[in-house]
């Protein structure tokens, strides 16, 4: 599969403060592709550079074969972008501002209402289109930002924390919203919610202080330890974590308190994940130990924590 | 009146305002002379806001990625610039108007043309202020601020005229100094004396299109 975005060697700096350290990146067509990292990591910097608004100070960005020059937009139609912090004008109607882009755009003034109308149905707000920016709430211009990053049907979408100050039924909303345009499309999405990530994304890359930890499929990156995670309702006593250790795949046994679960490591080559996980749901029950979550491999989360070295992301 | 008005707004010798009053109506005359005073702070309170106000609140975000930076941003300064053209034409033609209906007289041809030069002479002088204006707004990046800083640069520049001229008594270091500012210039082109254009219409030339150059570049290599 060739790659939509293409990036070698990316370097930005803010004074002293170096946010991108020479990232390589490559982001497959078609489907959705996460972005985490903690504060920091160069998430928005990265973005920020793709979409033409910093100029990188070494390195390059093609977008569907294309070298991105700096201060020049990428062709018309290629790209949408939800910026992280960027506002609508207060004072002017939203439809009128998104026709506006349309036009931009190249799009006829016929094409622009018809665009807006539909990118504002796909986001649940078809009546905000008379509407003031001013009026609306901070959530609801999150939604209407999403609305002008798919103006024009572009073949690469960027949200930068797209759920940011959502509630939690109109997150569901956009979830299901990127999901749906995720095969026509290539969707670019970052989030600090590694939940909607790792259910969001085919792949995804981990960046840590400017540069990349990891790209993988994040099947790869949360199941690629031999590990269960379980968490038990008490936590358990050093007897019982010692009985666990007597199960023939089971390397090692730990009880992580600040996670509230139990950690047992396998030996991948002596049974399958699921033997094992099977073996100790039985040794669980069998030690009076009820657990209320067992999970193959570690979440996104836990990979992310290990994978930057953090004790919790933000 | 009429020329001691116009003189002390020009700070002009009275004959040399006398020929131009004689020549042309002179209420027409001291409508202009009225539009060039104004027109600075007209500009001001018109043209701040080009792109400073949308990179402040990153709405130029939501307009970088679909076209390219010099035409955005000479796409403001254009919108700045017809707007303030716009002003300046509906105000000189209610002033035109009202002055003939007081007068009760037949508007000659003259008239006409007197009333459009004066539109097309104080538009063209608010440009290099204009183009000022959206190289601070690049510089800055705040609306605010813009404004702040023009107030501080046009003072220190008539301050430091006014000192070269009065207590150093160096008067070409005054000229050169007050050319700094992009209207200061500006009221050599109320003259009919053509050959009295030459410098501000120089300045004016100069003045916008260095402006304009040192914002355009600016405005592309700046993060947005």
């Amino acid at each position: 599969m060739s790659a939509a975005i293409e990036i070698r060697g990316l370097e930005k700096s803010y004074g002293s403060n170096k946010a991108l350290a020479g990232v390589d990146l490559s982001v497959p067509s078609g489907g959705v592709f996460g972005v985490v990292g903690p504060n920091g990591a160069g998430k928005t910097t990265l973005f920020s550079v793709i979409s033409g608004f910093l100029r990188q100070d070494a390195g390059s960005v093609t977008i569907l074969g294309a070298s991105l020059e700096p201060g020049l937009p990428p062709a018309p139609g290629t790209i949408g972008v939800l910026p992280q912090d960027a506002s609508f004008i207060r004072e002017l109607s939203l439809g009128w501002q998104m026709e506006h882009f349309c036009l931009l755009q190249g799009l006829s003034r016929s094409q622009a209402k018809a665009e807006v109308e539909r990118t504002l149905t796909l986001v649940g707000l078809p009546e905000v289109a008379r509407k003031r920016a001013k009026a609306l709430s901070h959530g609801m211009l999150k939604r209407v930002g999403i609305a002008q990053a798919l103006l024009g049907n572009p073949a690469v979408v960027i949200l930068d924390e797209p759920t940011a100050g959502l509630d939690p039924h109109a997150a569901r909303g956009i979830h299901g919203l990127i999901r749906s345009i995720g095969p026509s499309q290539t969707v670019v999405v970052s989030s600090h919610n590694l939940a909607e990530i790792e259910s969001l994304c085919a792949e995804i890359a981990i960046l840590d202080r400017g540069t990349l930890v990891r790209q993988d499929h994040v099947g790869r990156v949360v199941g690629s330890a031999a590990v269960l995670m379980i968490r038990v309702s008490d936590a358990p006593t050093p007897e019982q974590i010692e009985q666990l250790c007597t199960l023939p795949a089971i390397t090692s046994a730990q009880w992580l308190p600040t996670l509230g679960r139990l950690q047992l490591d396998f030996d991948a080559e002596l049974t399958s994940p699921g033997y094992a996980a099977s073996d100790v749901a039985r040794k669980l029950t069998d030690l009076n130990l009820p657990f209320v979550e067992l999970q193959v491999g570690k979440s996104l989360e836990d990979r992310f924590v290990e994978e930057t070295g953090l004790g919790t992301p933000s | 009146m009429m020329t001691e008005m116009v003189a002390s707004m020009a700070d002009f010798p009275l004959d040399t305002v006398r020929s131009t009053l004689e020549a042309h109506s002179p209420p027409l005359v001291g409508a202009f002379a009225f539009l060039m005073l104004v027109m600075p702070l007209l500009a001001l309170t018109m043209g701040y806001d080009q792109c400073a106000g949308d990179i402040e609140t990153r709405h130029v975000r939501y307009l970088a990625f679909r076209i390219d930076r010099a035409t955005l941003y000479v796409g403001k300064l254009l919108g700045a610039w017809a707007l303030i053209s716009l002003t300046i034409a509906v105000a000189a033609v209610s002033m035109a108007g009202y002055i003939q209906v007081r007068a009760g007289t037949i508007p000659s041809i003259g008239d006409f043309v007197y009333v459009g030069r004066s539109i097309i002479t104080v538009s063209v002088a608010a440009f290099p202020l204009l183009a000022l204006l959206g190289l601070l707004g690049t510089l800055r990046g705040g609306s605010r601020r813009v404004v702040l800083l023009a107030v501080l640069l046009w003072l220190a520049i008539n301050l430091a005229s006014a000192t070269a001229r009065h207590w150093m008594e160096i008067e070409w270091l005054a000229l050169g100094i007050e050319g700094l500012w992009p209207t200061n210039g500006r009221w050599d082109l109320i003259l009919d004396e053509w050959t009295s254009w030459g410098m501000s219409a120089g300045q004016v030339l100069v003045y916008s299109l260095i402006a304009l150059a040192l914002g355009l570049a600016h405005f592309r290599r700046r993060d947005l």
